[in-house]
């Protein structure tokens, strides 16, 4: 039976539920997770999701997430100072 | 559910990059402009989304600043591009724009990759440390 547990870091539930190697869960009607491995600590899943669905380790994403976040932002003023390695500065357009 | 073959033949068709996921931090933009910054001889170039014009990214070719780069593409993700071969991807990284030049940071864990026939694109993750989403761009690597 799948239990709801309170993430009390997130203030969300958490769905908590048990899997043995080779079952899969279902997340929406789309997004297979299969335990593939179980090997100590280490838990290896295959996840089959739609194109339009990105998969990506969390603490990658993470990095990606605020990355992508900054550089949009700096690249939101006026002229970005890169420096001018043979090209020259570039100007941003409007 | 989404049709992206649909949407991606239309961006497409319109010279758009079409990001099925969108990117981290930006999953609802999906189409995307790549338009040349500066001169004609500048590298860099502007990935400004078609749905919300404030939102643009400086890129540039890993390539112009690190000759040695390596692209690995996880085989998962170059099914779902259609890249067999390097030469069938333009390799775009973000670029953070400092406020002087030394600051400035190339994103080389996490580049762009976009399907030059079909314009389909991801933003892929590249093996090695964490710390290369934040290269400075002129410093050796």
């Amino acid at each position: 039976m799948p239990i709801l547990t309170a993430d009390a870091a997130e203030g969300v539930l958490v769905l908590v539920l048990t899997r043995r190697v080779n079952e899969s869960i279902m997340i929406g009607h789309e997004i297979v997770v299969t335990v593939l491995e179980v090997h100590g600590d280490h838990v290896r899943l295959g996840i089959k999701a739609p194109r339009s669905v990105d998969v990506h380790r969390e603490e990658i994403f993470n990095e990606l997430h605020d990355a992508n976040t900054e550089a949009a932002a700096a690249a939101d003023g006026q002229l970005p100072a890169v420096p001018a390695v043979g090209t020259g500065a570039p100007t941003l357009p409007e | 559910m989404i049709d992206t073959d649909l949407i991606r033949e239309e961006c497409a068709e319109a010279g758009r990059i079409y990001f099925p996921a969108g990117l981290p931090g930006f999953q609802h933009l999906h189409s995307f402009e790549l338009l040349p910054l500066g001169s004609h001889d500048c590298a860099f170039s502007a990935l400004v989304s078609c749905d919300d014009p404030s939102v643009r990214f400086v890129v540039v070719s890993p390539w112009e600043f690190r000759p040695d780069f390596e692209l690995e593409l996880d085989p998962s993700v170059s099914s779902l591009l259609g890249v067999v071969d390097t030469a069938d991807a333009l390799v775009l990284c973000v670029v953070t724009p400092g406020k002087s030049g030394g600051d400035t940071t190339i994103n080389l864990l996490g580049p762009i990759v976009v399907n030059r026939r079909t314009l389909e694109a991801r933003q892929t993750v590249q093996p090695g440390p964490r710390s290369r989403v934040r290269e400075p761009l002129g410093g050796a690597s």
